[in-house]
């Protein structure tokens, strides 16, 4: 990987491009369903490929390929050197580029159990147990188990002389029960929904889930659902929010809003852009005072780590929101010079053929004061548990938002009550982070995987975390539908 | 000569993987090219070669898969052998997987020189013509245009032959003056045929309004939704309902349904893949003939889309809908075809008294399968309807609404039909005239 990211940085700095970069990346993936007892897809995949970005009077260039013949890859810096003249034919401003400092380094992520010493005859025979178990429970007939783990090497090498070299190891799995009856389907899944959780870690963290201990009481809860009514229409509830559901808010409506390429408008056509103006950072007040949002890449477990980004930054814990206050965005080295600031090193591509954009690194909601959830239900005399994302949009400024979990739980007198299905809360950033009134401490905080996170054309699928702990809400539309 | 040299490739890897009951090599590879612009200028030019093999082995009814990109002989040999060893960790089935036998033509029309050999500069000049019309109005541009060629073979050891090539052109466009943004979306095979003022005439047309955004208040309104939100809901749809394996399993719409009006009389889907007004697909994922399959007929329920495993399941052929073998999704309808009406766009804002016009739907989501229930926000041309005249562009809406309620409140189509965005693939949809549709919040503060 070295020698080929070697011979096209020679062959770039032979055609007097401003700078070029290149990344040589080899993957594995091991995906696994099983679907009421039978395995319903095992995959593995392999790929290996290079993409090369160039930068030549003020425009980008980007070629890729994975047809790796040494002889033919000399012309892939002419493809991207070609790409980069031709977008100056359209005119308009040139692009900015602050180099990084030239580095050799090499990183390897946490891993304790590499997932591929684990036989594929074992990680079925758990799945598919836990298929079964949930099975058991009257009403459940729809019953799902997955696991997935990836491993990747990244070689960059640029033309100011970096040399890093990044592996790293992702493991996830989740079991989800759906109970039908009467045209109605109720599904309750651990510890997360949508394939569950994923840490940058090694089979280790699968082994902590338990989901086979944890698979009775997901089957019965979801046979709880299906005859609990219908969550009731509330102008104004206070909500406790549940981690794995308050990962996704704080992706949604704090993550991509502080993407600065969308402030900027690059995504306004696609992804979209954000109600955050460049002028705000420093100045907007974007939720309560007990409302601490840091940008850190630096967590050892966490999807959006890394130890430096596809600019060759190395990254980074920066803190976006001060006691309430804006006071950082996520930038890259193209455009944080517009905030007269260095690149807090977010540019990430999703493999070798895509062209680096800013993502979100793990933007995490610090952990506050109220305690264990327990002490925080204790502590509310009227209002609503929301656990486990269903649904979710939001608009194209991060402003709207909507989503649906899997139960309500009602709290009364500081006492969990009646369970409810179907629950929706919908509300505007700004009124829903500033009627934040209480965020559960240290010991409930920790990092929810989202690895669906869709951005830019042709649409990248980055991978990224968010640590947080259950917070509290007032006064927040609720509803059932 | 191309054909010929792609197939004897496979099936010298088919002699590589004897030992197995069966085999499936499925190999796609292309090039993708696409240039990103913003505010008339473009910031991303980007060309990627790529090449995927999925191999598949059956043994003893148990499948096996590995994809990789490494066609390398040493490479291949392990592709193999892991595969092998993935089915061997598998219990035995109670219904084993098969392979389909297979010979479907090619479409020789889905592959256009034109768009193959388009390149950086020529797509950078679009963006050029395209600031050139922008900015005599005030205007800008954002957005993407993309070119790409993809070739598609699989052979199997029961006989299946299938192969095509085929290009595609994409312009994904914004319009933007001041507050004001409007859409326009183009795809098809031939670049050639792109027709690029009429793209940049329609998003214009809706930024030229000399007024501020206006909030309206939540609440059901009649609604026009042109092709691009028309398309889109009926994309949900598909997505949420009609597949086989949904249907089979009760999680779709369509399973208590099959039969029931669930629509207004004048809607009829159905799927058709070779429709030439599409992006036509000859075979599926197991290689396997697409058929046309009707899903609601003047409004009644009257079929789901199938795979092998779904169609042996309902006792019905199958109709060619397959991803790769296996996977966890089954069977997706991907060429939707909405069957116009006999209105036209004004003629639909010219009869409505006071309600909602919505160029484009954004950020849509699944709230309830069950029920059809969806929600999104508005987007890019969204404007209010009185006494038959567009009169101010509206803050974007949240909706929340079942899309069969929708159509059965869907009272006029468009005569006309454009190819815009789904889910699975491109849905060929007309406008659409809603008697009652929900919009449950505001975008803007």
């Amino acid at each position: 990987m070295h020698s080929i990211a070697a011979m096209i940085m020679n062959h770039a700095s032979s055609r007097k491009v401003d700078y070029a970069d290149v990344r040589v990346i080899r993957r594995t993936t091991e995906s696994i369903s099983v679907r009421n007892e039978i395995p319903e897809s095992v995959e593995v995949s392999e790929t290996f490929g290079v993409g090369v970005r160039v930068f030549v009077d003020g425009r980008w260039g980007f070629a890729a390929t994975d047809d790796i013949v040494h002889d033919r890859l000399d012309g892939l810096v002419e493809r991207a050197i070609l790409g980069a003249k031709a977008a100056a034919v359209a005119g308009g401003p040139k692009e900015h580029f602050d180099p990084p400092p030239a580095v050799t380094a090499t990183h390897a992520s946490f891993c304790e159990v590499d997932p591929q010493s684990v036989s594929l005859e074992e990680k079925l025979s758990m799945l598919t147990a836990c298929t079964r178990i949930m099975g058991g429970e009257k009403s459940v007939e729809q019953c799902e188990a997955t696991m997935d783990a990836w491993h990747e090497v990244k070689v960059f090498y640029s033309t100011l002389g970096s040399q890093i070299e990044q592996s790293s190891t992702v493991c996830g799995a989740g079991i989800s029960a759906g109970a039908l009856a009467r045209g109605d389907m109720q599904v309750r899944s651990y510890p997360n929904s949508f394939r569950g959780n994923f840490a940058r870690a090694g089979y280790e963290f699968i082994d902590a889930m338990r989901l086979d201990d944890n698979a009775a009481q997901t089957a019965a809860e979801a046979a709880a659902l299906l005859r609990a009514p219908m969550c009731p229409d509330l102008p104004e509830a206070d909500l406790i929010i549940g981690g794995s559901q308050l990962a996704l808010q704080i992706h949604e409506s704090v993550g991509h809003a502080i993407e600065f390429d969308r402030i900027l408008g690059y995504e306004a056509s696609f992804a979209g852009t954000s109600f955050l103006q460049p002028s705000d950072v420093g100045h907007r007040i974007y939720g309560a005072p007990i409302m601490n949002v840091t940008a850190d890449a630096t967590l050892p477990h966490g999807l959006g780590s890394f130890h430096y980004d596809d600019d060759g930054y190395l990254s980074v814990r920066d803190v976006i929101v001060d006691s309430g206050r804006l006071v950082g965005v996520l930038t890259s080295a193209g455009i944080a010079h517009v905030l007269d600031r260095r690149s807090n090193a977010c540019m990430r591509a999703e493999g070798w053929n895509h062209f680096p954009i800013i993502r979100m690194t793990n933007v995490n909601l610090e952990p506050g004061e109220a305690g264990s959830l327990e002490d925080l239900i204790a502590d509310t005399s009227h209002g609503y548990l929301l656990e486990t994302n269903k649904s979710w949009s939001i608009d194209d400024k991060r402003l709207n938002f909507q989503f649906a979990t899997e139960l309500a739980v009602e709290i009364r007198d500081g006492k969990r009550g009646r369970l409810f299905r179907n629950p929706i809360y919908s509300g505007m950033t700004p009124a829903f982070w500033a009627s934040c009134d209480a965020i559960c401490g240290p010991s409930e905080w920790q990092l929810w995987g989202v690895t669906n996170c869709g951005k830019g054309e042709p649409m990248q699928v980055a991978q990224v975390s968010h640590g947080c702990a259950p917070a509290r809400f007032r006064k927040q539309r609720l509803w059932g539908a | 000569m191309v054909i010929a040299r792609t197939v004897n490739m496979l099936h010298a890897i088919l002699e590589q993987a004897r030992g197995f009951d069966d085999v499936e090599l499925l190999l796609s590879k292309g090039n993708d090219a696409l240039t990103r612009f913003m505010n008339n200028h473009v910031h991303q030019s980007t060309e990627v070669a790529w090449r995927n093999l999925r191999i598949r082995v059956l043994l003893d009814g148990r499948s096996g898969v590995v994809e990789t990109d490494r066609l390398d002989q040493d490479s291949l040999a392990a592709a193999i052998e892991r595969a092998g060893e993935i089915a061997r960790a598998q219990p035995a089935p109670e219904t084993p997987a098969q392979l389909e036998a297979s010979r479907p033509m090619a479409d020789s029309t889905a592959w256009h020189e034109t768009t193959a050999a388009a390149m950086a500069f020529d797509r950078a000049r679009i963006v050029q013509q395209l600031g050139d019309l922008a900015r005599p109005k005030g205007a800008t541009f954002s957005g993407a245009i993309s070119t790409s060629e993809k070739t598609t073979c699989i052979v199997n050891t029961r006989g299946t032959e299938a192969y095509q090539e085929s290009t595609q052109a994409e312009l994904n466009l914004l319009a933007q003056r001041g507050e004001l943004s409007g859409y326009s979306y183009w795809i098809g095979g031939d670049i050639s045929a792109l027709p690029l003022n009429d793209l940049a005439d329609e998003a214009l047309s809706l930024t030229a309004a000399e007024a501020v955004l206006q909030r309206l208040e939540p609440g059901v309104y009649p609604v026009v939704l042109d092709h691009y939100a028309a398309g889109m809901m009926i994309g949900y749809l598909g997505y949420m309902g009609f597949g086989a394996k949904q249907y089979l399993e009760g999680r779709s719409f369509m399973t208590r349904r099959m039969g029931k009006r669930v629509a207004s009389t004048r809607i009829t889907i159905r799927d058709d893949a070779r429709n030439p007004s599409g992006l036509s697909s000859m075979f599926d994922g197991e290689g396997v003939v697409r058929r046309p399959v009707d899903l609601i007929q003047a409004g009644v329920a009257v079929g789901v889309v199938t795979d092998s495993v779904s169609a042996r399941a309902l006792e019905l052929k199958n109709s060619g809908h397959a991803f790769p073998m296996p996977n966890s999704e089954g069977p997706a309808a991907s060429h939707l075809f909405v069957e116009p009406g006999k209105s036209t766009l004004p003629r639909m804002i010219g009869s409505i008294k006071r309600g909602i016009y919505v160029r484009k739907f954004h950020y849509v989501n699944v709230v309830d399968p069950m029920t059809s229930l969806i929600t999104g926000m508005t987007k890019d041309g969204t404007f209010l309807i009185e006494e038959g005249k567009l009169v101010r562009p509206l803050s974007n809406l949240r909706f929340t609404q079942d899309v069969l309620g929708a159509l059965k409140s869907c009272s006029a189509l468009s005569s006309a039909s454009r190819l815009v965005e789904g889910v699975y693939g491109p849905v060929h949809s007309p406008a659409m005239l809603i008697k009652k549709f929900h919009f449950t919040g505001v975008g803007e503060e």
